[in-house]
């Protein structure tokens, strides 16, 4: 990983159209600004790997959600059930 | 509840893993630019109505059929009502508002309490006359990746 030092006010340039500025720092805290393409999405890490967590769980869960499904149906549905 | 969509496909079939049994109605393609989180070497994927369980859908990758999940639209989620996409995640997808846009939220069980949460966080945010989509966060913190479906039941 490249480790580069800022401070408040200076930028890194990531080719030719990505610019992160350091808007403001504290000993905790840093405000950054990020000028980027619009096609390219900007997230915060720990949400973007949330949802890739949901989404492999999703793709997991297939099995329950057709138990469930399926369950609700013979709930809703008795007599038709019957019929079969 | 029922749900409107555009056919823009012939494919027809069962699906994999467990929804393999569940008769899905005509479904669409649709092309996922930055792929799906999770799994995003896979871009093109199929999203067919079920026939049994309408209106929720079933999302299916053409790359890996293993792939599915199970996904339900926004428009019929009163959480996602009044939800605006961010302009800049439209202007990608070749839309300029959110009314343009499908929205379709994506399912899951929890093992342990068998209940079904929607990531109303997330919607996968589709084109429909290009077919060209993303799974797009929306900065809202009412909307949760774990929101009980039961809420919308009752």
């Amino acid at each position: 990983m490249l480790i580069l030092t800022r401070k408040s006010g200076e930028s890194i340039r990531i080719g030719n159209n990505i610019i992160i500025s350091i808007v403001e720092g504290s000993s905790t805290h840093l405000k950054i600004g990020i000028d980027a393409p619009k096609d390219i999405p900007v997230y915060r890490n720990e949400i973007y790997e949330k949802i890739q967590e949901q989404n492999r769980a999703a793709n997991a869960s297939t099995a329950e959600i057709g138990n469930i499904l399926q369950g609700l149906k013979k709930v809703n549905t008795p007599a038709l059930e019957e019929g079969r | 509840m029922s749900l409107a969509m555009e056919n823009t496909s012939t494919e027809k079939g069962p699906v994999s893993t467990a929804f393999e049994d569940l008769p899905l109605q005509t479904s669409k393609h649709i092309n996922l630019i930055q792929g799906l989180p999770g799994f995003e070497n896979l871009h093109k994927f199929t999203i067919a109505e079920t026939q049994d369980y309408a209106p929720f859908c079933v999302l299916k990758s053409v790359e890996q059929p293993e792939i599915s999940m199970l996904t339900i639209n926004a428009n019929l989620l009163t959480i996602c009502k009044d939800v605006n996409v961010p302009e800049s995640a439209l202007d990608v997808l070749g839309m300029q508002k959110t009314t343009e846009a499908e929205q379709y939220i994506i399912l899951k069980a929890d093992p342990r309490t068998q209940e079904i949460t929607a990531n109303v966080k997330a919607p996968l945010v589709v084109n429909p006359k290009s077919g060209l989509g993303n799974q797009v966060i929306i900065d809202d913190p009412q909307l949760s990746m774990e929101y009980p479906l039961k809420h919308e039941l009752s």
